[in-house]
């Protein structure tokens, strides 16, 4: 379950400097880069971080919804990274973009809980089609991002692993250690809560 | 929010979903990751090798250090013994006499040994023997340590005491 595909995500992604990523050059899986990292050699790691730096900052900011934060998460998610890298165990249960994803889950659950009350399934408030036509520049991000923020933790978890993230249902199961079939019904619920909150907008949302 | 409206499609939804793209991680934290393994081998990696190798270097330079007393006073003692001794050379110098020279034949023949035991304590066979030459000849000064080129000096005059 390595690696050896820069990690997947919306976010573009920079070709490294080091060159092992370097488009159309075969990837370089993260097992081989991991022992070059813990040895210091400057290039693997700025190989590994340009794999996983924007997948790891993007689902935190869609998670947390403030690119500032979203950094810091991914930030402290590294330098985790980083601290466990000499120990790391190459073939081991742990994958590292597993794990990296894991880590930055339970640090954006701490931040959000720290920062808001645990949000209910109550949706942001939609403004009638007058007032919405009326603020200049319907801005569609904006309200999408409400709206999924607006989502109950577990239920954007999973709209953001596997819709944004790209990972499976059952790699999204692994790492909010819970069933496939639970983190299925996460989705639908979350779909469903989505479309609820996003359809007074539709028409203006898909008219641009 | 009361609609309840859910006439919106999979497929609308995925277009409204695709338009909230995060921000590009900025120029910033890459900078700060970058640096990150730099600043884990200036902590860590020196750290680590001072920490380790330190009992090592403790008992390296005792053993050294007695080693080299150990050959300090042999030699010291080995030269003291010799013929030129400090108390019938001060005599002579209180009489206002030449000192008298040094007893070459006998140095040069414990020579081998001085040399060994030189060559063990500067770890230098290049210095080793000149710092046995300096015994023989009084008008050569040996090098004191590797490193320095073997130097000559003028012969010091012996002044007499008054």
């Amino acid at each position: 379950m390595s690696s050896p595909v820069p990690a997947s995500g919306l976010a573009s992604r920079k070709t490294s400097a080091s060159g092992w990523t370097a488009r159309g050059a075969p990837a370089v899986a993260d097992e081989e880069l991991i022992p070059l990292a813990a040895a210091g050699d400057r290039a693997a790691w700025i190989a590994l971080v340009e794999r996983y730096i924007g997948g790891i900052t993007g689902h935190a900011w869609y998670m947390l919804g403030d690119q500032s934060e979203a950094e810091d998460v991914a930030q402290e998610t590294f330098v985790r990274f980083l601290g466990k890298i000499s120990s790391w165990e190459l073939g081991g249960a742990a994958v590292l973009r597993t794990w990296l994803y894991r880590v930055t889950i339970n640090l954006c659950i701490d931040r959000h809980r720290k920062r808001l009350p645990e949000p209910v399934a109550e949706l942001p408030e939609v403004p009638d089609e007058a007032s919405a036509r009326a603020e200049e520049g319907l801005d569609r991000r904006r309200f999408v991002r409400e709206a999924l923020s607006a989502l109950p933790e577990r239920q954007r978890t999973a709209i953001a692993l596997i819709y944004y993230q790209g990972f499976t249902n059952r790699e999204a199961a692994e790492l909010m250690d819970v069933s496939i079939e639970a983190v299925e019904s996460l989705l639908a619920r979350a779909r469903r809560a989505l479309k609820t909150a996003l359809s007074p907008l539709r028409d203006d949302l898909l008219r641009t | 929010m009361t609609s309840k409206d859910h006439s919106m499609t999979d497929g609308e939804l995925d277009r409204l979903l695709d338009s909230l793209v995060p921000p590009e991680p900025s120029d910033t934290l890459r900078a700060r990751l970058h640096r990150a393994v730099d600043r884990r081998v200036e902590t860590a990696g020196p750290s680590a090798r001072i920490a380790r190798p330190r009992p090592t270097m403790r008992r390296g330079t005792l053993a050294s250090g007695l080693a080299a007393a150990i050959l300090v006073l042999a030699v010291g003692v080995g030269i003291l013994n010799q013929p030129v001794g400090r108390e019938s050379d001060m005599a002579d110098a209180r009489a206002g006499a030449e000192a008298p020279a040094l007893d070459r034949a006998e140095i040069s023949a414990d020579r081998p040994s001085l040399t060994a035991a030189t060559f063990i304590l500067v770890g230098d066979d290049r210095y080793a023997e000149p710092a046995t030459i300096a015994l023989v000849d009084p008008h050569f000064i040996g090098p004191s340590a590797p490193g320095s080129e073997p130097m000559r000096a003028e012969p010091l005059e012996r002044m007499p005491l008054e």
